[in-house]
């Protein structure tokens, strides 16, 4: 079997996995009739009309593809907190999340990657110990511990940045500094590790000999080669931030899809809980298997052996 | 004495200091964690006009902030110290069944890694609270599971390449069970790259617990654990930061030193230079 084909087939199964998880949660989240119609109010009779009329007396599988058939036609149900389906509800903060996760990522990649090389090139200097280090401490530190010292610094004590809204860009500045020096952090530290691979490698001390400088021999033979791993990297971090965009936008209560998270979870909104889910699910299957692609399209011997760890 | 060892020896001595008050808090003479008294509510630490009954400042019911710091690093400790034995046990266990069974088992439970792998923990457990509602087992049993992937990884290529070293044919030669084999024998043998693991998966677990209970999803009052305090402390950062800060230095400063010393235990054991 081709290696797309395989990547696409396990991504495809993963999907199917994660839809049937869900589903069988929301199962056994209890009895919807009993959840929408409260325990005791409604004579059995109703309560057997309810579930008629919704297809929940209907056998589990038949269910599923009912299930399945609305999730593709993007019919999630209706949030039970304001009635309004809870698609378009998830929908209106996906904007929000987005320019808070693309700008987080520009910062941790402007300042992640040149810190990574830096260290590399400079390997046991002061440079490399203390952006080493910086990245240990940047990485180890709780998104809310560093969030919530970013509000207490520049929201309250210097008075500088807004600690809370949307209303304006300056709003962006602490939620995006927050998720970017963590993500920072991770770069700068795969970065350094894989470059120090690549310099370790036999074709390196072979340009050296042919008497290439330094120059040279860094930028056009082992930063591209250092640069391919990063893709792996990107995927990870990509996951980490949908994750931990629930605690950041709580914190700064920033109106994107992790605040909404929490709140639904605070309020058991199983219809927004079920869209957040499959959504951020999909999107984690989809950017990993984008990973793999991109991988096989730039590295051919991946498509022979698998992903290089 | 080069700045790595310093830095180290201080993270060593931070976290010995750290386990020590934690586990002696009970026998200190500092006032009851639960102690309320409305008199001397938001008073701030002793170094910005404070008094010594309350080193580091009451809360907004008078609580001592200090006491209540050292028993949430004692339950965040423990929580954490579970939930990694845990993992490991569930996580080695699966990856022994897999080296051992081979075939089918093998690819279920390499494919639950890999998607695992590739789903943040976090968000599982969120959406798993949001479904079954936020309760103290259904929280134990989302620590304990954390970090299973890693364990099952490791431990499961470990084992394959330790039946293939012959000493697990040996023995099989000479009539030992699997369970004594994978136990008593393959087990002490890949026992250290293990423990390191356990050394990358601690700080993650205190990191999962106290987000958790920051968010009010994890440890709920009136136990108190570093998360929640941080938590319920945000409300009040203008008026007294010292709520907030106090835990929120205490899980920063646990989380790093022990990054610091898993870092340099990885360079030991030869699995440096990969983070994540």
């Amino acid at each position: 079997m081709s290696f797309f084909l395989r990547k696409l087939l396990r991504a495809a199964f993963s999907i199917l996995f994660v839809f049937t998880g869900i589903f069988l949660l929301m199962r056994m989240a209890g009895d919807p009739a009993l959840a929408i119609l409260g325990p005791d109010d409604f004579p059995p009779a109703v309560l057997e009309g309810f579930r008629a009329s919704y297809g929940l007396d209907n056998p589990l599988h038949a269910q599923f593809s009912t299930y399945v058939g609305n999730v593709l036609s993007g019919d999630f149900g209706s949030s039970f907190l304001d009635q309004r389906p809870a698609l378009n509800i998830v929908m209106e903060r996906l904007p929000a999340t987005l320019a808070l996760m693309g700008v987080s990522l520009v910062i941790a990649l402007v300042l992640g990657v040149p810190a990574g090389v830096l260290a590399a090139i400079r390997r046991d200097r002061p440079v490399d110990v203390a952006f080493s280090g910086a990245a240990i401490v940047f990485q180890a530190t709780p998104n809310f511990v560093l969030g919530i010292a970013l509000l207490l610094v520049f929201s309250v004590w210097l008075r500088v940045l807004p600690a809370a809204g949307a209303e304006t860009w300056a709003h962006l500045a602490l939620p995006a500094i927050t998720f970017g020096a963590s993500n920072a952090a991770i770069y700068a530290r795969f970065c350094r590790g894989a470059l120090l691979d690549v310099l370790g490698q036999p074709y390196i001390a072979a340009a050296r000999a042919r008497g290439l400088s330094n120059r040279v021999v860094l930028w056009r033979h082992a930063l591209p080669c250092a640069a391919l791993p990063l893709l792996t990297v990107l995927g990870f971090s990509i996951g980490g931030m949908i994750a931990g965009s629930i605690i950041v936008e709580t914190i700064f209560a920033w109106p994107g899809i992790g605040r909404l998270t929490a709140n639904a979870v605070a309020f058991r909104d199983l219809a927004v809980i079920q869209v957040i889910a499959v959504f951020s699910m999909t999107a984690m299957v989809m950017t990993n298997l984008a990973v793999d692609m991109l991988y096989g399209v730039l590295d051919p011997r991946v498509r022979v052996r698998g992903r290089v760890r | 004495m080069s700045a790595r060892v310093l830095v180290l020896r201080l993270c060593v001595g931070w976290l010995i200091l750290a386990i020590g008050a934690a586990l002696l808090v009970g026998l200190l003479p500092l006032p009851d964690p639960e102690a309320i008294d409305l008199r001397a509510r938001l008073r701030p630490p002793v170094f910005l006009g404070g008094g010594w009954a309350h080193p580091l400042g009451t809360d907004e019911l008078g609580r001592d902030v200090l006491t209540r710091t050292l028993y949430g690093l004692r339950l965040s400790l423990l929580l954490a110290l579970f939930g990694t034995l845990m993992g490991a046990v569930v996580g080695t266990a699966l990856g022994f069944l897999a080296s051992h069974f081979r075939g089918l088992v093998d690819d279920a439970v390499m494919v639950a890694i890999d998607l695992q792998a590739s789903i943040p923990f976090f968000l599982i457990a969120v959406i798993l609270v949001a479904v079954f509602g936020a309760s103290f087992p259904l929280f134990l049993g989302l620590i304990s599971l954390f970090g299973w992937e890693r364990y099952a990884r490791l431990a499961r290529a470990m084992a394959l390449s330790a039946e293939a070293a012959g000493y697990a044919e040996a023995l099989r030669g000479v009539g030992a069970g699997p369970g004594r084999i994978y136990l008593r024998h393959i087990l002490p043998n890949i026992a250290g790259p293990l423990i390191v693991a356990t050394t990358l998966n601690f700080p993650e677990t205190i990191l999962l617990e106290s987000s958790m209970s920051f968010l009010g999803i994890g440890v709920q009052p009136p136990m108190v654990s570093l998360g929640n305090m941080v938590g319920y402390g945000q409300d009040y950062l203008l008026t007294a930061w010292w709520i907030s800060a106090c835990p929120a230095a205490a899980i920063f400063l646990c989380t790093v030193a022990m990054a610091f010393i898993g870092d340099a235990l990885g360079d030991y054991v030869g699995e440096g230079a990969k983070p994540a």
